[in-house]
Order: structure tokens, then sequence, then C-alpha cells
């Protein structure tokens, strides 16, 4: 027993040393241009993420769009001021909803986020919070907190195996998971305290931040593919909880000015050259139900769209569920009322109409997609409809 | 006992291990009297090797490993008279593309090549039959190189917390592993996109961070290079 308690102590000292050696120091924000020390932790999390941000930078996914960079990159300016220069913007064409900061300051924004939020305010909440995530180094202290948890965990392994009771580890290794976790889940509550006073700071409306997770949470309930993790295993705190906050957040700073501001229109002007284009890979992910309940939102917002109630057609028609497809030809009804229906409508409606026997309308919506699209990938298709419809 | 599983934990694999593949036809062509092999950007990662297994890379020790990668496999060409290009840090989409469609090739030929087993493909056989398809002749084009050399090392070192958890771990009879070298290189006929030549190198005495032993390790990562 003496030698495995000398043994222990010896451990134990060792692992003081490296836990000193590793002491926490609080992160400064970055000055612009920072770059930490090659021979840092944070020089090699920077090397791995600049070779991952150079990846998205020559990705044929990316969105180079210099109208809609600008348009994106203007509103990271107004909220991070001197910091402007130091981030980059890369805007990625896939169907998530999502952004993230890298710990270098790059900072990378879906597509399908752009898609759903309403206005500008809504986007200037969530830039503030990735550009806390960079101006917190959140990921380094994250990391090194991961790394040095682990550590203490491999020692403690060691003098719980010497005294024979090698099980205390796994159980303390579980312990320390879940502290992570929770720590993760501090920092996106950090992010979201201090995003929503850069927004508010630059006067973008306060009541608009909570909206985004509310119908966030909306169209995951409409799924019931959709399986929430534990709260306790997920790295972000609940959608319902940062909706709570943020409102209450909301109510407190509102009185504190006359007039916020949301921009609306110039948030729908800079998206809409690309909504076709967006939606289509919404609906391309395949969760109709979300889909669904995604356009049916943002068909109520904006009435005159054509692409809009066209796309909601689709999602009800690939959703399938009872009087689904009634509600998928009304939707392609309204699409083709309004000014801007892509052709594609009339094509949808004439499949449909076929569907249900109206060979008459069939042939006639076959015909006008023909018109309206002659050069269509699949015309040869719908002709060979057409012949067959005129048949018998 | 204890004394074996120390030894074991210190000299086990302690020497180079490389594992060479050739596909069924090799032969070496050149379009003209100047031989010129394309290096793709060297895909390295040099990492120190926590206490508890996790991995902090090392932007200084990977600069210096990438230059002494490029500088020694430039002097191995050399002596065979070959001429090296090389992309550097890659800008142009479409060759970044082909950088991330060999990484795919590769990381198949790792699996079902060289795994086996259960992801053996029963088409396949042994022989190294893997091509990046015609789209690599676009880097023929652009180089003006009949060959490109794909280089991958992932490269991990022990920290002195993770020896001291070794040494304890080996007191008590247990094997606790410390940093280990591995990488694969790969030569593709830049005509056809056919990958005529993989290695996989495995060595846990590797070292890319000085010169000399970078040297070595660039040589066991050529071996059987049929240039």
């Amino acid at each position: 027993l003496k030698r495995c308690l000398t043994f222990a102590a010896a451990v134990l000292l060792a692992a003081a040393q490296v836990e000193a050696s590793l002491a926490e120091n609080l992160p400064a924000t970055p000055i612009p241009g920072y770059r930490p020390a090659a021979a840092s932790d944070e020089g090699g999390l920077w090397m791995l993420t600049e070779k991952q941000e150079h990846a998205i930078a020559v990705s044929p996914s990316r969105i180079t769009d210099p109208q809609l960079n600008a348009y994106v990159k203007g509103v990271i300016c107004k909220l991070s001021r001197e910091q402007c220069q130091t981030l980059r913007l890369y805007i990625v064409d896939t169907p998530q909803f999502n952004a993230f900061a890298m710990p270098n300051g790059a900072i990378v924004v879906y597509s399908g986020l752009l898609l759903r939020l309403d206005n500008e305010a809504e986007l200037a909440f969530v830039l503030g919070h990735e550009i806390t995530h960079y101006t917190h180094k959140h990921t380094l202290a994250r990391f090194e907190r991961a790394t040095r948890m682990s550590n203490v965990l491999a020692f403690f392994a060691l003098v719980t195996m010497g005294l024979g009771v090698g099980g205390l580890a796994g159980v303390t290794g579980n312990a320390l998971a879940a502290n992570l976790l929770a720590y993760s889940r501090d920092q996106e509550r950090e992010a979201d305290a201090t995003g929503f006073d850069l927004a508010v700071a630059a006067g973008y409306d306060p009541q608009q931040a909570g909206r985004t997770w509310r119908f966030v949470s909306d169209e995951h309930k409409a799924n019931p593919r959709r399986i929430d993790i534990a709260a306790f295993l997920s790295t972000h705190p609940q959608d319902t909880e940062r909706m709570a906050s943020l409102d209450a957040r909301a109510a407190q700073v509102a009185p504190s000015r006359t007039t916020w501001f949301a921009n609306d229109a110039d948030y729908r002007d800079a998206m809409h050259p690309f909504l076709a284009r967006w939606l289509e890979g919404e609906i391309n992910r395949g969760e109709p139900e979300e889909s669904v309940v995604l356009l049916s939102r943002l068909v109520a917002n904006q009435p005159a769209s054509g692409v809009l109630r066209y796309y909601l057609g689709v999602a009800y028609r690939k959703r399938g569920g009872a009087g689904d497809l009634d509600a998928a030809r009304t939707a392609y009804g309204q699409a083709i009322a309004c000014a801007d229906a892509p052709s594609a409508a009339w094509r949808d409606q004439g499949l449909l109409a076929m569907r249900s026997g109206d060979k008459s309308e069939a042939r006639v919506d076959f015909e006008k997609y023909l018109s309206a699209a002659p050069a269509a990938d699949d015309k040869a298709m719908i002709q060979y409809y057409l012949a067959q419809l005129s048949g018998n | 006992v204890r004394f074996g599983a120390l030894a074991a934990a210190l000299f086990l694999g302690a020497c180079a291990h490389t594992d060479v593949k050739t596909a069924a036809s090799t032969t070496i062509q050149w379009s003209g009297p100047s031989k010129r092999v394309l290096l793709m950007e060297p895909n390295v990662t040099l990492s120190e090797l926590e206490a508890g297994g996790g991995l902090t890379p090392r932007a200084d020790w990977t600069a210096s490993a990438k230059g002494f990668i490029e500088a020694d496999i430039r002097n191995a060409l050399a002596s065979r008279s070959i001429d090296l290009a090389a992309t550097g840090t890659i800008t142009d989409p479409h060759v970044a593309q082909l950088s991330k469609l060999h990484d795919a090739v590769g990381n198949a030929i790792l699996l079902h090549l060289y795994m086996g087993g259960v992801a053996k493909l029963p088409t396949k056989g042994k022989a190294l039959d893997w091509t990046l398809g015609p789209g690599a002749n676009d880097l023929r084009a652009k180089y003006g190189a009949d060959y490109a050399l794909f280089t991958h090392v992932e490269d991990t070192y022990t920290s002195a917390g993770r020896w001291i958890v070794m040494l304890g771990a080996a007191a008590l009879g247990v094997g606790v592993s410390g940093g280990r070298q591995v990488g694969f290189a790969s030569l593709v006929d830049l005509r056809t996109g056919q990958i005529v030549w993989f290695n996989l190198l495995s060595n846990a005495a590797g070292d890319l961070r000085t010169e000399k032993p970078a040297q070595d390790t660039v040589t066991h990562l050529l071996e059987g290079i049929p240039l």
C-alpha cells in the first residue's frame, strides 16, 4: 500500500504541474489584424481553421455574388466596427439553417439561414452572435478546456487504477464530458447576450431577436422524423430558452428608443434574386413537413410572390398527406396568378390535372408551359404527355 | 510482466513500416525529353499528443515540415533528372476539386485495398486499380507535367505529460500509445488519371520537425516510386 500511495502522490504531483503549465488565461478580444504565435495552441487552431476556410473560399458551393456579399458584410460592419476589416464573410449555398464563426475570424453563413429570415434586424442578431464567438475566442477556450480535462482525467485514471478502483475514472470521464457540454451552452448564452447588445447598439429592433428561434422551432415541431437531443447532451441551449431570454432582453431595452429599424424591404430586395435557387435546395433537403411550414410563413409575408407560392405547392405535393395534392393544385393556381410565376407552375399544375383525369385542363397547362419555356429540359416528356392526352 | 509492458510501450513499432502497391501497367512514359512531375500542396498536420490523448495542432512544426517535404522531394526527383513543379497553396477552384477527389479516392484505397477485411471490394481484387478519371488531364495542361505526386501525412509527437502517462500505465501493466507518423503518397498519371503507385507509411519514430529525420521520412514516403 505504501508503494501504491507513493506512486499516486508522484502522479498527482505530475498532474498538478501539467495543470499549472496550462493555467487558464482569459482570452482577450483580438485587436484588428491580430495573429497568434505559430507555436501556441491558438496558432495551431488557426492553422487547421485556415485550411477549412480555404476549402470554403474555393468551393463551388460558395455564393460569390458581389451585391449579396456586400449587403451581408455591411451588416457585419455595422455591428463590429473596428473588427470589420478583420472579419471575412463566406456565404455558402446549402439549405440548412446555420451560421458559424471560425476562431480566426471567418464567418460562414448558409443560404438556408438567409432564406428563413424576414429582415435585416434578424440577420444582425445572428451575426452579432457569431462575431461574439470570434471576439471572445470561444473555440480556443473550449479546446483548451477539453485538453486540460482529458489530461487530468488520464492522471486520475492512473491513480485510481493503481489503487484498484479504475471504474471511478469512467464515471469521472462522463461527468467531465457533461461539464464540457454545459460550458459550450454557456458560451452560446454569452454569444446570444453580447450579440444582442451589439445589434441593439447599432439600432436594430430588439423585438426581432427571438422571432428567428420561434420560426425554426415551429418547423422542427412539424417534422415527425426529427429527434430532439436531450437538453444536457446538446451543445446549444434549447430554442425555447433562447427565445425566452432574447424576448426578455427585448422587453427591457425596447422603451429606450423610439425608433428601431428592421429594414424589411432592403433585406427582401437583397435576397430576391436567389429565392428560386435556394427554394430548390430547400425542397431537395427532403423534409417537406418543414418546407410546408417555412413556405406558408414566407407566402403570408409576401403574398404577391409567385415563386414562393409555386414552391409551397411543390412542398405540399412532396409531403403528400391527406388533402395535400389539392392544396398543391391551389398553390400552383395562385402562383400562376402572380406576375413572377415560374413556368414550372404550369407544368406541375398540368401534371396534377392529368393525375385527376382533367385531360383538357392538363393539355392547356402543358401547352402554356412549353410556350413559356420552349427550351425546357423535359420538353420531350411533356410533348409525349400531350400526344397521349390528345390520343383519345 | 511489468517490465515487458514497459519495453513494449517504449519500443513497439519503433521502426518505419511502408506498404507499396503499384498498378498493373506502370510503364512510365514522358511526353517530351524533359521529365516533369507536379507536387500537389502537401496535406500535412503535425500535432502534439497530450497526456489525455487529445491532439494540439502545431502551426510552427507543420510549416517547417511542409518546407522539408517539398525540398526533400525536389532533391529526390532531381537525382533522377526529374524537374518538380509545385502547386503551392491551391487557389484555382478546379485544381482544388481534383485535390479533393484525390482525397476521396485515396481514402477509398486505404479502406478497401489496405484495410481489406469486410471492407474489401469483391470485384476489385488485390491490384491497385483506381483512377481520378480523365479530368486529371487538366493538371497536365496547366502545369506541363506528366505525373502528379500527392502526399498526406499526419504526424503526432508525445508530450511530456503523455510520457508520464505511458510510463505510469506501463508500470501498471497497461499499454498506452505514443505519438506516431502515418501518411500516404500516390503518383497519378495525368494523361489517364490512373493511380500508378501508392505507398502507406506508418512510423512510431519518424520526425518531420527537423531536417535529417525529415529526409528519412521522405525517403520512406517515396519508397518504390516507379520514377
